[in-house]
């Protein structure tokens, strides 16, 4: 496992300046960030010196030189716009994200999951064919669409939740739930799927001749079978959700890091940007790195050592 | 005993009463903001709304009325004593929220700060000021570079005071800014809130409000769905095609106003190879459009159509010369007469920084083709064309210019643009120029009296007929959705959101 650790880790740090490298070079190829962050009133003079300031007249190689260099002493530039440190501001909506995040996984493994496998074990009923249903419609459905539809009937028709906004549980409510339909409609055919080539296996039927209940087949074996290509999934949608909620933050006005993302964006604040990019990267390989070790928790013969 | 009982029962319960009545007395104020993403600084540029929450703490030296006029505020009195010198007289007896006291010291503290720090982004309006001399504690000396005309509207935009304690203490203040203003910030999450309270110690009118929360919703959909659930009283920026809505809607309703912002065209009519630079293919465009068809249709009829890149209600405005009229009848003999060879045209507008700016483009571009000009549309996010027009130009292009109320700065800023010493020129990106504007404007900076100026302005403005180096389109619409809680004297001379023109309906 030791080794294992060890290869991503190492993964990691050439993924994060390959992409680093990537990031540096292709933005400043969109436009000037220097001419947005003077403003449309400023002098050619005064471009000039905050130019010179930011050091943007050296070459790209020394500016990513620079920028490395600093990285590797743990400086990740500051904000163009917040004049403050960009992991500092990222950090601070990290909580916001995560608790998005985190909900939303739960919400989505938790009903997901029970669908799935009501609809395996019912399978070709009607509760099987409404199951399926269901998750189509969940995975077709925009998000932006569904929120909006949300907002309007729980916030503006019932008034019973509020619209958007951060601080209480109520505010969790409808971004959860939005960002979860397409989640849960996943895991449900996912669990659905795999269950069903389970319950109709060999060993299923050894067991049950064996005389174990069924229910124990059920959850006991045949879903935890399962379970690995729901892991999966699990650690890719963590880091995409993480890294792209950006509509339903944006919807919602949830403080999260995607909005962060898309504002900084919008204004090349170049900094921020490649921070973020840093932070994504290493999420996306520490879930992956979590996966296999569930992997190996859940299933012996998937151990790799 | 039990007589006492109850008057005892009485008074606990009178109290109770009193205080929850006390307590609900508390006059908040709910405010959805397009966006935040902001620090209180004055050296990164913010948005028009944060910058807009920074006014209410740092006041300026003087405030424009609803007419574009500066009015007193921090400063009681002006007056020009020679050609490069103002005397400002300041208002007495008034504090920061930190103690330290209002006075010359931190004028001419603040002033040299804003001008001398590198990006800072009120630079520009204070270009012109030389040294700042303390005369006594509550009287100051600006002393310009030549002979300034537009000191005063300067001021007003770019003079926010803050306490001498700022130098010392540099990161205080982007969270919580020190200033004289009717307002405190004491509560500020980025991109969840930021909350006031009232000043207690303000020295003008009592704030009318105890506390306001400004909640940033960057998704107008959501903004328009806050207002509608009760949840805010005052929005910013609701989109055009939510106002019906709001207006039927029980509660709420839409104001809109002319803003100060106007949309215009560039022409690039020094370039040597671009048709543009013939007078007649450049007349022929401006007879072309029909501006309040396209009010119309693409801004749900609330641009306010303009003839003149200056407001109607400020100075600088030059009654009698009109716009070119709409007529592409003539539009097109122009062009046969110019010889108009079918030459390309490229025409870039924005599609996200002004209302419907993506659409407006479009049928301008339609209204074009109409006559036989070749025009190609460049509909681009504002994040790559501004960056675009500031350092490669455009041959034609639309763009907005905000700060009408100083005609000087704003004459020279759009039109006459040369990076030369001493002129602002910072919107010409077409790089447009014709004879005797650059000497007509090099006279409008530094004549000091009013009457010599509007000859100056209409003379510019009688040459832009002919010589077409911008065609003005509209001024764009503010629109803000109110609850029926609040009542809202804007102005068109303040985009900003000014707390004390938000008042309780009775």
């Amino acid at each position: 496992m030791g080794k294992l650790v060890l290869t991503r880790l190492v993964q990691a740090l050439v993924v994060i300046l390959l992409l680093s490298f990537a990031a540096y070079t292709m933005l400043f190829t969109i436009a000037d960030p220097v001419a947005l962050l003077a403003g449309q009133y400023s002098s050619q003079e005064d471009m000039d010196a905050l130019r010179e300031s930011l050091g943007l007249n050296d070459p790209i190689y020394v500016q990513y030189g620079r920028w490395l260099w600093s990285a590797l002493h743990g400086q990740f530039g500051q904000s163009l716009y917040m004049k403050e440190d960009a992991m500092t501001l990222i950090a601070e909506r990290l909580p916001a994200s995560f608790l998005l995040v985190f909900s939303t996984l739960a919400l989505s493994v938790v009903v997901g999951v029970s669908m799935g496998v009501v609809a395996a074990v019912w399978y070709r009923t009607w509760i099987d064919r409404f199951a399926v249903a269901l998750s189509v419609l969940g995975i077709s459905a925009a998000p932006f669409w569904v929120a909006l539809l949300a907002i309007y009937i729980f916030a503006v028709k019932l008034r019973i939740l509020p619209s958007t906004g951060y601080g209480t549980l109520r505010h969790l409510i409808l971004p959860t739930t939005t960002l979860s339909l397409m989640n849960i409609a996943t895991f449900a055919r996912l669990v659905r799927d795999s269950m069903i080539e389970s319950l109709t296996s060999d060993y299923v039927r050894t067991a049950m001749a064996k005389g174990i209940k069924y229910r124990t087949v059920v959850l006991k074996h045949a879903l935890r079978n399962s379970m690995i290509p729901v892991i999966t999934v699990i650690a890719m949608r963590f880091a995409q959700l993480f890294a792209f909620a950006v509509v339903t933050e944006r919807i919602f006005a949830w403080p999260g890091s995607g909005r962060l993302l898309l504002n900084a964006l919008q204004r090349l604040d170049y900094p921020l940007v490649i921070a973020y990019l840093v932070v994504v990267a290493g999420l996306f390989v520490g879930a992956n790195l979590v996966c296999d070790l569930l992997y190996g928790i859940i299933d012996p013969r998937i151990r790799t050592d | 005993m039990r007589c006492r009982l109850v008057v005892l029962g009485v008074m606990v319960l009178s109290l109770v009463v009193v205080s929850i009545a006390g307590a609900a007395q508390e006059r908040v104020l709910r405010i959805a903001l397009t966006g935040d993403d902001g620090a209180f600084t004055p050296f990164a540029a913010g948005t028009t709304t944060f910058e807009g929450m920074e006014w209410n703490i740092n006041e300026r030296l003087v405030r424009f009325d609803g007419n574009g006029v500066p009015e007193p505020l921090l400063a009681e009195s002006w007056e020009n004593v020679a050609p490069d010198r103002w005397e400002i007289n300041l208002r007495q007896g008034i504090s920061f929220t930190n103690g330290e006291p209002f006075n010359a010291e931190a004028v001419r503290f603040s002033i040299k700060w804003l001008k001398e720090t590198p990006g800072s982004v009120y630079a520009s309006w204070l270009a012109q000021i030389v040294d700042v001399e303390v005369v006594d504690e509550y009287t100051v000396h600006f002393i310009t570079d030549g002979p300034n005309p537009e000191l005063i509207p300067q001021l007003a935009w770019g003079s926010p005071i803050y306490p001498p304690v700022y130098s010392t203490e540099s990161t205080v203040y982007t969270t919580k800014p020190i200033g004289t203003g009717p307002y405190v910030v004491v509560d500020y999450q980025r991109d969840v809130h930021i909350i006031f309270e009232k000043n207690d110690s303000y020295w003008g009118a009592t704030p009318e409000w105890d506390r306001i929360i400004c909640r940033p919703i960057p998704d107008a959909a959501a903004r328009t769905a806050a207002l509608l659930s009760g949840e805010v009283d005052f929005v910013e920026g609701l989109a055009p095609q939510d106002i019906d809505l709001v207006n039927a809607a029980p509660g709420a309703r839409a104001k809109v106003i002319p803003s100060q912002r106007i949309i215009r065209l560039l022409l690039a009519n020094t370039r040597e190879d671009s048709p543009l630079s013939d007078y007649r293919i450049r007349q022929a465009i401006w007879h072309a459009i029909d501006t309040e068809a396209l009010s119309e249709y693409a801004l749900e009829g609330l641009g306010t159509p303009a003839d003149q890149i200056l407001m109607t209600t400020g100075e600088g405005y030059a009654p009698g010369i009109g716009r070119l009229p709409y007529d592409p009848t003539r539009a097109r003999a122009l062009l046969a007469e110019a010889g108009y060879d079918g030459t390309l045209i490229r025409f870039d507008f924005t599609n996200d920084r002004y209302a419907n700016d993506g659409d407006v483009g479009l049928v301008i571009t339609q209204m074009l083709e109409d006559i036989g000009l070749n025009v190609e549309p460049n509909s681009q996010s504002r994040t790559v064309l501004f960056p675009q027009m500031q350092t490669k130009g455009t041959e034609l292009g639309m763009i907005g210019w905000g700060a009408l109320t100083m005609p000087i700065m704003s004459s020279d800023g759009m039109l006459y643009g040369r990076a030369d010493e001493g002129s602002y020129g910072r919107q010409n990106y077409a790089q447009a120029d014709a004879p005797v504007f650059s000497a007509i404007l090099d006279q409008l900076k530094s004549e000091m009296d009013p009457k010599v100026r509007d000859v100056y302005y209409k003379t510019l403005a009688d040459l832009n007929r002919f010589f077409v180096i911008t065609v003005p389109l509209y001024f764009e619409p503010i629109i803000r959705g109110l609850s029926d809680n609040i009542v809202w004297d804007g102005e068109a001379t303040m985009e900003h959101i000014f707390f004390d023109m938000i008042h309780p309906a009775r």
